[in-house]
């Protein structure tokens, strides 16, 4: 009894008993032997602590006793703790904090990558300048047109990355292969990219030494990633010069679904702006799109984005050879679906599963003819990714590939021809970043492909590394091997052709300030192994002997601080490429580049008229083009290309919109290139035409409007 | 064994209104302060044993809901973006903590949507269509879980008059929620001594804007 009673006294008493105070005290410095002010020292598990003063020095009265754990801890810093021993007398405890790995976020590796997103910090490109930019139209093509590493190439539309085909750029959402991205077209017609800038909340553009985790493109991957919420039931209703489309957002607890219809149809704005082709029929598309999020569990996440669309168009086309107007019909069917399981497991290991599908149907009608062009594509994918350390993360990923071609040809005079193709394609992919100091960080990676049409195994290797500077600048380099199916075009018949392959050089210097940027970019880039044949008529001697460089310099500038409500950027790019490939007789620069290549952006948001002006302005030096008359091969160059756009966003109300742009102003005069006939007429001289847009101008002007119960929400984002 | 019974209940009674009574009186000291704060290193200070406070009682949101507070308050007194998106990291992390612990109630949807209106006012013109949407989302829901809440109201009033502000709209729907939420704040009766009671003075200086 005694014994107890002693026990309830000690216990109840116990801490007024032993009444000791101790004090703890002491500096709190960072590596570089600053101060750190407000930091949190304390004694873990109690309230006991105190906070560093304006020289980083702290005390800390505490009437515990016995052993105890000090911790000191602030934003930014690694956590530290020690064991103390309390007992009455006064200690002294200096500690020196150590930066922590989240604050390194600085240090990036940028080399070949314009990165666009909400979240991240110090970033080239917001989703926002994506649709605002002048003379783009809202196309995701059209505005990367505006980084440097790009070339105009206006009879396609398409990217052609550093003296790459538009073939060798590969798009990419939600870390799945999309085929076919571009709106199907004639030659010498422009086509679209298909997906609207809207739907996506990051993009990434990367212009060489890509991760390991995509391959099957040798010049450029553009990674777009979709919503990860949508946030409130919303419509959304566009009427525009060339089409209607109408949206709708529905929020639930843990889901959502968004789908979109649009119709295009150029008829009526082709009717009233003179247009230099013969159009039959102008082009008509219908457009579906879904997107489906819905969380899984805590951690886990899955998306479903599905498009659907149909369009049609026909067009007269004077052949160059036979002098006739050829009537061309084309009509495409695409589809195109991407599911993807995105979750934790255990707080460590990400794991990410999915699937896409493409589906693309061309049929084309030459006349009398009729060409049927089917593609469908596979893409399976699973990845996990580990923290294993704070300054080690693993990423590693199997893929497998599919893809189908049919070709049909059903000539009038002969016999159908019919060609299928069918390629597995299994990958493995791995990559770790590991931050050697709080200022060094690498990337090594590898991805292994096996393709069973070449029966040919690769091994890519990729390398990248980021070294931080001082105050906001930084550089990177990388250096990638890249490998890429030869065109179904070839393989049809070719069917034992090895993959065309690409090596990457880059070096890159960033400054970042708080709204600033230049970048500086130098890089080489090998091709081998690419398709070549002696000649166009003698496909028989096709071989894998194509060769070529690319090597250039690209400068970008940034500026959102010097003039007040004003956002520009400048960007040039040098580029000297040559190649020996397909039917070319020597090394030469292949049509599509020209050697300098510049644009500005400029966007000027006057918030008391409620509006956003811009425009930008295009230049690229003359193109290559080959004229049979002259001696040589692609020696002559095409005039200089000029293009000034402008554009105008007004908020008529805060959920209506008004959208009007025009590209090409002042109506320069644009020449993309000259064509030839492939014979000599009776003179001995090939005739010759230059190939030019369809319309000197294109002009736009839409209106948007958001429902939402507050009705504060716009589609500015969208434009 | 009888008395060893009741010695030891009546000992762990002791010591749980002990303790109950030393995270009421630490709390409430806190809260004192942060009425008198004015200088970032007081709001530091504070912030400090808010999160002491959080780190030894596992069982309590109030804690962390403060800590994210006092973050977010703090957050004004940053310069550069990359300074406060950290300080509003911090902010979502003790959020975060409070939400695992208590479940999304008003309150705390209203500070989430306070923490993605900061975030906003980073780079209004890249984040305001993301993040404008976000916290009137945040707010929205608030308000739907308790309608009476004030500094849901208020917050959201802030919100409207921001975007009105920004692109140059008229800002009388903002100062119709803002006389709303200073009725609330009027009515409100927490009976709880540690609940959020904080927003009045703040929504009285923004009528500044609507005179």
């Amino acid at each position: 009894m005694n014994y107890l009673f002693t026990i309830y006294i000690l216990l109840a008493f116990g801490s007024t008993s032993l009444l000791a105070q101790t004090t703890i005290s002491g500096e709190l410095t960072d590596s570089q032997n600053q101060p750190i002010v407000g930091a949190n020292i304390f004694l873990k598990g109690t309230y006991e602590g105190a906070t560093t003063d304006t020289v980083g020095f702290y005390r800390l009265n505490t009437r515990l006793n016995g052993p105890q754990t000090l911790v000191f801890s602030y934003l930014g810093y690694e956590t530290q703790e020690q064991p103390i021993e309390l007992n009455g007398q006064s200690i002294l405890r200096n500690a020196t904090m150590k930066v922590s790995i989240n604050r390194i976020e600085e240090v990036v590796i940028t080399a070949g990558a314009f990165e666009a997103s909400d979240e991240k910090k110090s970033i080239i490109l917001k989703p926002m300048d994506i649709v605002t930019t002048a003379g783009a139209t809202a196309d995701i093509a059209g505005t990367i047109n505006t980084l440097p590493g790009t070339q105009v190439v206006g009879e396609s539309g398409r990217l052609f990355v550093r003296g790459g085909n538009d073939f060798e750029s590969r798009t990419y959402i939600d870390g799945l292969q999309v085929n076919n991205e571009y709106q199907s077209s004639l030659p010498n017609v422009p086509s679209r990219h298909r997906f609207s800038p809207f739907m996506f909340s990051g993009t990434i553009f990367s212009t060489g030494g890509y991760s390991a985790e995509y391959g099957q493109a040798l010049s450029s991957a553009l990674v777009l990633n979709t919503k990860n919420e949508f946030l409130q039931n919303r419509t959304d209703i566009g009427l525009m010069s060339v089409g209607l489309d109408a949206a709708h957002t529905q929020v639930w607890e843990a889901s959502s679904l968004a789908v979109k219809a649009e119709y295009t149809n150029l008829a009526p704005y082709q009717g009233l702006v003179k247009q230099d082709f013969d159009w039959v029929k102008a082009p008509e598309n219908f457009l579906g799109v879904l997107a489906y999020r819905t969380n899984v569990g805590k951690h886990g996440r899955l998306k479903v984005y599905g498009t659907g669309s149909t369009s049609d168009l026909i067009l007269n086309q004077s052949n160059i050879n036979t002098g006739e107007v050829d009537r061309i019909d084309l009509k495409n069917r695409y589809w195109y679906i991407n599911s993807n399981y995105k979750g934790l497991i255990k707080g460590q290991w990400t794991v990410f599963g999915g699937f896409s599908f493409t589906s693309n149907k061309d049929i084309i009608l030459p006349n009398t003819q009729q060409l049927t062009d089917k593609q469908s594509s596979l893409h399976l994918k699973a990845m996990v990714t580990n923290e294993v350390h704070q300054s080690l993360s693993l990423k590693m990923g199997t893929e497998y590939i599919y893809n189908q071609n049919q070709f049909r040809f059903n000539p009038e005079t002969s016999e159908e021809y019919i060609s299928t193709l069918r390629g597995h394609l299994p990958t493995f992919f791995a990559e770790a970043d590991i931050i050697i100091s709080d200022k060094l960080l690498t990337r090594v990676g590898v991805r292994a492909e096996h393709s069973s049409l070449q029966e040919q195994y690769t091994i890519a290797p990729r390398l990248s590394l980021a070294l931080g500077l001082n105050n906001g600048s930084q550089v990177s380099a990388a250096y990638g091997q890249f490998y890429q199916s030869p065109q179904f075009e070839w393989l049809r018949d070719h069917k034992n052709l090895n993959s065309e392959e690409a090596q990457h050089y880059i070096v890159n210097y960033q400054y970042v300030n708080k709204h600033q940027t230049f970048r500086i970019e130098a890089f080489h880039k090998e091709y081998s192994s690419l398709v070549k044949f002696q000649g166009p008529e003698n496909q028989q001697t096709i071989s894998n002997q194509g060769e070529g460089y690319a090597r250039g310099v690209e400068l970008f500038w940034r500026d959102q601080k010097t003039i007040k409500n004003v956002d520009y950027w400048i960007s040039y790019s040098f580029l000297d490429t040559e190649r020996d490939y397909l039917d070319f007789p020597q090394l030469a620069t292949p049509k599509f580049f020209s050697k300098h290549h510049a644009s500005i952006v400029y966007k000027h948001f006057i918030s008391s008229l409620r509006s956003q002006i811009g425009w930008s302005y295009l230049f690229a030096s003359g193109r290559a083009y080959h004229n049979p008359n002259l001696p040589g091969f692609n020696r002559q160059r095409t005039p200089a290309y000029h293009n000034f756009s402008v554009n105008l966003s007004f908020l008529w109300k805060s959920n209506v919109i008004v959208h009007a742009s025009a590209s090409n102003v002042f109506g320069f005069d644009q020449t993309y290139g000259y064509e030839y006939s492939s014979q000599p007429d009776d003179q001995g001289i090939y005739t010759g035409r230059p190939i030019k847009p369809g319309a000197d101008r294109f002009l736009f002007l839409g209106i948007f409007i958001t429902l939402t119960k507050e009705n504060i929400l716009n589609q500015l984002r969208n434009l | 064994m009888k008395i060893i019974s009741t010695l030891l209940v009546s000992l762990f009674s002791l010591l749980a209104i002990a303790t109950t009574n030393n995270y009421e009186k630490a709390m409430l000291e806190n809260l004192t302060a942060m009425q008198k704060a004015r200088t970032n290193a007081e709001w530091q200070e504070i912030a400090n044993k808010f999160s002491r406070i959080a780190d030894a009682e596992h069982g309590q949101w109030l804690p962390s809901y403060y800590a994210a507070y006092c973050n977010i308050i703090m957050t004004t007194f940053q310069e550069g973006p990359d300074q406060k998106d950290q300080q509003l990291d911090l902010a979502q992390g003790h959020l975060d903590k409070a939400i695992d612990i208590r479940g999304e109630n008003s309150e705390l949807l209203a500070l989430q949507g306070f923490v993605h209106m900061i975030r906003l006012t980073v780079d209004p013109a890249g984040r305001g269509p993301s993040y404008s949407e976000m916290s009137m989302q945040a707010f929205g829901k608030a308000r739907a879980m308790n309608p009476e809440n004030p500094r849901a109201i208020y917050l959201s009033a802030q919100m409207q008059m921001g975007t009105a502000q920004f692109f140059g709209t008229g800002i009388e729907e903002a100062c119709k929620q803002l006389q709303l939420a200073l009725e609330k704040f009027q009515e409100q009766k927490p009976q709880d001594p540690l609940a959020p009671a904080w927003g009045y003075r703040q929504a009285q200086q923004m009528t500044q804007a609507c005179k």
